[in-house]
């Protein structure tokens, strides 16, 4: 699991920016480093982010 | 002379090695197409070259079967150089990946993929400032176009010949220290890849690699935790953090050296999102596309299928005719009639523009879009929307979504979507369905089938993930760019399948049909009915089609080509009721996978999963045709 999040860029430090969520408490789609992921629920809670802007 | 391509999912490196290998690599606009390796003879400058294609990886690390390949091949072979491919348009992740593949002090050559997209999206690259700061190779390239590949290997032919390994980026002192520390131990093993490589995999923790060190070195490990120890005590985070962190950082400030962009407008891919992944009108789009896609193959299909099957029965009947006292002869040879024909007729003009369509939409990148908008759906089945994937390409032929489930990092994951996406109906069915149903009771009915068994798929899923619970924490998957296909790509995409259906399935077609005929004639097919009697006569099925249903497990259009001869007419409506072509196609749909299905299954999953999918599929399929005759008998008659 940690393994993935380096993989895809999910470091410290980095920002990551929600761009669209889909309906029925779907997936997010997550901005980061300029790629575009889709992160499900459970894996989007396990992010730990500070919000900015 | 061996070159390996490596890069991250969906930067083109299989459409690369299609360039020069013919196609041979499945493609597709979504990551993780490319599951395992595939090699091919190459010949570059007069010399033959193998070349192999490694499935897309972000790093080193190996957290899925199809990533753990990479690693594996890399460090059990040697390579003489590494053609490392990145898109232009990601750029700073890609760097991340070659920064690691320096590590391994072997030749690199840096192939810069989609230029043409990257201009149009107004991001210039400083190639030659790349190569001097990497102190590698850089170059340019178009891959679906062709564009810069002959030099491309070219380069790598000549670095690899000349050994002129790559040198790694320096990282902080502290890391570098335990690097040397450990690098020292393990100097004595003999690797493809250098020690420093290997010290920084063990730092990283790989549990395999480090079994295999721990053999030669028996307290590498109590080494290894000692220099992770120090590590985190200095910098506050574990070796595997901060390894990456770093080769991330790094790889960033080389990014931004190099890098500009001229002019942000918002991009199409934005814009056709806003509509493709809408809360409402996205699912309205999803259930258009999908319909439309359907309708254009049922009509196609349809146009070809009538004339022909008109002229099958008029050869066959004229072959009667002239051949009616020669017994056996004559059977066989209307049974080779009717196996050609059935292929011919039934199989191949449905098949040619439905693996058209699904290339397209493959191509175009809207699989991983479908992935979003179902994972809700999916989560119902006890799965999440990266099983999309295995699903959709079932539609093509389920061998792939089986080879396609090693994308997916959870074992029962990867069994679950096994078992569901072996009863998504492949081109093989999509025949039946369309040659039968659709055909003799209207396209309603052909969709009310594919209706039917996402229903039935959904709740099989829903049921069996009681008895094995969720445990993944669910899905991660990057969005691709929409991809305009080329022409080139999507149509030699489609021939791979239907050279396959025209060499592997219709000879055995044929002789399948020669063997029913010769059963028939001795009256021998009486036998292998009663194997599915308790089944066809709880379905209210004639016994006759106990036949093909067991040779319909070689090959799926069997149970359709032999069916008609089993009942003695390829006129359906004249030997099945309307409501037993329904029951019979349903339960074609679902029951056991064909042999090269079961095959893949358990190579991947080993034989009880094999055995457990066989019985579980039948049960459905059982279950559910028996409705169907239940609920269709008093409407259809």
């Amino acid at each position: 699991m940690q393994r993935y999040f380096m993989q895809i860029g999910f470091l410290p430090g980095n920002t990551a920016r929600v761009i669209r969520t889909a309906p029925f408490h779907g997936p997010l789609l997550v901005e980061v480093d300029g790629r575009e992921i889709v992160l499900g629920r459970n894996v989007a809670r396990h992010v730990l982010v500070e919000e900015i802007e | 002379m061996r070159f390996a391509l490596v890069g991250q999912p969906n930067c083109g490196k299989s459409t690369l090695f299609n360039q020069v290998a013919g196609y041979k690599a499945a493609t597709g606009n979504f990551s993780g197409t490319t599951v395992t390796f595939t090699g091919t003879k190459v010949h570059v400058q007069g010399n033959v070259v193998e070349l192999v294609d490694l499935p897309g990886t972000y790093s080193l690390l190996g957290t899925n079967p199809a990533e753990r390949v990479v690693l594996d091949y890399l460090v059990g072979n040697n390579v003489d150089a590494i053609i490392n491919v990145v898109d232009a348009t990601h750029l700073a992740q890609g760097l991340a990946l070659t920064l690691e593949l320096l590590e391994l002090k072997r030749p690199v050559v840096l192939a810069v993929n989609m230029m043409d997209e990257a201009a149009r999206q107004g991001i210039h690259i400083d190639g030659e400032k790349l190569g001097e700061i990497l102190k590698i190779p850089v170059l340019p390239i178009i891959a679906t176009k062709g564009q810069g590949v002959r030099r491309v290997f070219s380069t790598a032919y000549e670095n690899g010949k000349n050994n002129q390994d790559a040198q790694r980026q320096k990282y902080s002192p502290e890391l570098e220290e335990q690097i040397r520390r450990i690098q020292g131990l393990v100097n004595s093993v003999r690797l493809p890849i250098g020690s420093e490589a290997l010290a920084l995999k063990l730092l990283e923790g790989d549990p395999p690699l480090t079994e295999q060190v721990s053999h030669k070195i028996p307290n590498i490990e109590s080494e290894v935790q000692k220099a992770v120890d120090k590590l985190c005590h200095i910098t506050g985070r574990q070796a595997i953090w901060l390894v990456s962190k770093e080769r991330h950082d790094l790889a960033l400030s080389i990014f931004e050296q190099v890098y500009k962009k001229t002019g942000k407008k918002r991009l199409l891919r934005e814009r056709l999102d806003d509509y493709l992944l809408h809360p409402f009108w996205g699912y309205i789009f999803l259930v258009g596309i999908l319909f439309l896609f359907f309708w254009i193959v049922n009509k196609i299909g349809g146009v070809i299928e009538a004339p022909l099957n008109q002229l099958s029965n008029y050869l066959d009947a004229e072959l009667m005719n002239s051949l009616a006292d020669k017994g056996l002869l004559a059977q066989i040879l209307s049974g080779a009639l009717q196996g050609f024909m059935g292929g011919l007729a039934i199989a191949l003009p449905y098949l040619v523009p439905f693996l058209i369509g699904l290339g397209f939409l493959e191509d175009v990148g809207y699989l991983p879009r479908v992935a979003f908008l179902m994972d809700t759906l999916m989560h119902h089945m006890g799965l999440h929307g990266k099983a999309v994937v295995p699903f959709i390409l079932g539609y093509g032929c389920n061998v792939s979504s089986i080879m396609s489930t090693r994308i997916m990092e959870d074992k029962r994951d990867r069994y679950l979507s096994s078992l569901l996406s072996s009863m998504v109906p492949c081109s093989a069915r999509m025949a039946i369905i369309f040659g039968l149903v659709a055909f003799y009771l209207g396209p309603v009915y052909g969709i009310g089938l594919y209706i039917l068994n996402i229903v039935v798929i959904a709740l099989t899923g829903h049921i069996i993930s009681h008895f094995i619970p969720e445990e993944s924490p669910g899905l991660i998957l990057e969005m691709p760019v929409y991809r305009i296909p080329t022409l080139r790509t999507v149509t030699a995409k489609a021939w791979l399948r239907i050279r396959e259906f025209i060499v592997d399935a219709w000879p055995i077609l044929i002789v399948g049909s020669v063997i029913l005929a010769v059963m028939n004639f001795y009256n021998l097919a009486d036998i292998t009915d009663s194997i599915f009697r308790p089944i066809t006569w709880l379905l209210g099925l004639p016994s006759q089609v106990g036949t093909p249903l067991i040779f319909g497990i070689l090959r799926k259009e069997l149970s359709l080509i032999m069916l008609g001869q089993a009942l003695g007419s390829m006129e359906f409506n004249s030997v099945l009721t309307s409501t037993q072509m329904l029951t019979y196609t349903v339960f074609v749909i679902f029951y056991i996978p064909c042999l090269a299905t079961l095959i893949a299954i358990r190579k991947e999953l080993g034989t009880k999963a094999m055995l457990s999918i066989t019985g579980i599929t039948l049960l459905v399929a059982v279950i559910t045709a028996f409705l169907t005759h239940l609920i269709a008998t008093p409407l259809l008659g």
